[in-house]
């Protein structure tokens, strides 16, 4: 086994958010992250926890018969895209860290939480397949004050292409950045 | 630990030539248990802790840990495919999450056609439609969601 160091660059993710001002972080409107290519391709297992998780009794993901006649394939749920491109917690090796733009942007809030979500399938995907990912920043608003607390709406689209990069799914999300302290 | 409960809706596939705007689908609900939260990061790999740790959700003003964007997309979508079927396939859902969805939680609601249309050629077969839909959960109104949905045609034919 090919054992790296880990990158020098700093990796953001969603429990560990850069931090910094409102004015830094203006500068990160416009950014892309790099592209991410799934540590897995979609599995069968993850369509059928998935389905299992929301109780989703539709055929098309329990028959592979019936996925076939209607899709040409062992189709996925569309609200499952996302959760085939995120990262594993630990690997043995640094050589693709993901850190999405959404996380790089500093701001002083140390927590977040999804508030909307916007997605377009352009096309279904499918058991087999190995999505890739990135974001870029749409926008950050100023300030505001909601009941969770202070903090700043993110909104970012994120992209999931195939090994094509033709694109499965767009999907701008609105996020709210808040809370001073860390929340543990 | 408690287990899931059975699905609360039944699958009765082919009701296209029914809808009509202005159409109700039936309900369709899911009551959350403590294992459908843990389920999140093992369903969709998002290990974001509000997901799995209810010190941390709390931490953030949270009363539990929560269900992630992803499932509450799920539930939206089972809205109309629960009813019309396999080939319900939805291409576009715009989500606002108004209210955190917890362990203990049944969170239930009706899509209402609001648009349909049909190829004017094969009006059973092409069929596009634009549904409302809003899911509660004991303490009210938990999301609010526009979805289109189209009835699926592989490209071969079927």
């Amino acid at each position: 086994m090919n054992i790296t160091e880990r990158a020098a660059e700093p990796v953001y993710t969603s429990d560990r958010p850069a931090i910094g001002t409102y004015e830094q972080a203006l500068a990160h409107i416009g950014r892309t992250s790099t592209r991410y290519v799934a540590e897995v391709a979609v599995s069968e297992g993850s369509v059928k926890m998935f389905c299992a998780m929301i109780q989703d009794p539709n055929p098309a993901y329990w028959d592979r018969e019936v996925a076939n006649r209607v899709f040409g394939g062992p189709v996925a749920p569309p609200a499952l895209v996302q959760g085939t491109v995120l990262p594993l917690p630990w690997k043995p090796t640094a050589d693709q860290p993901q850190s999405l733009a959404v996380f790089a942007i500093p701001l002083p809030g140390r927590t977040l939480i999804n508030v909307s979500t916007e997605a377009v399938h352009h096309r279904p995907f499918f058991v087999g397949e190995t999505l890739s990912c990135y974001d870029e920043v749409v926008e950050i608003s100023p300030e505001r004050t909601t009941r969770l607390g202070t903090g700043h709406f993110i909104t970012t689209v994120f992209h999931c292409v195939d090994e094509a990069e033709e694109p499965i799914a767009s999907i701008t999300n609105v996020m709210f950045r808040f809370g001073a302290e860390t929340a543990r | 630990m408690s287990h899931p409960t059975p699905a609360t809706s039944q699958v009765t596939a082919g009701r296209w030539d029914e809808l009509a705007e202005g159409s109700v689908l039936p309900e369709v609900a899911l009551t959350v248990t403590d294992l459908t939260v843990i389920l999140v990061p093992v369903a969709t790999w998002d290990l974001f802790p509000g997901h799995h740790s209810p010190a941390y959700a709390q931490a953030q003003g949270q009363q539990d840990m929560y269900l992630n964007t992803i499932a509450l997309q799920g539930i939206a979508d089972r809205s109309v495919t629960d009813h019309l079927g396999a080939d319900a396939w939805v291409i576009r859902r715009k989500l606002a999450m108004l209210d955190s969805v917890y362990p203990g939680d049944r969170i239930a609601g009706s899509a209402l056609v609001v648009a349909l249309r049909r190829d004017a050629t094969d009006n059973t077969r092409h069929v596009e439609a634009d549904v409302v839909l809003e899911m509660s959960t004991g303490r009210g109104t938990a999301l609010r969601a526009e979805l289109t949905v189209r009835r699926y045609t592989h490209p071969t034919g079927h």
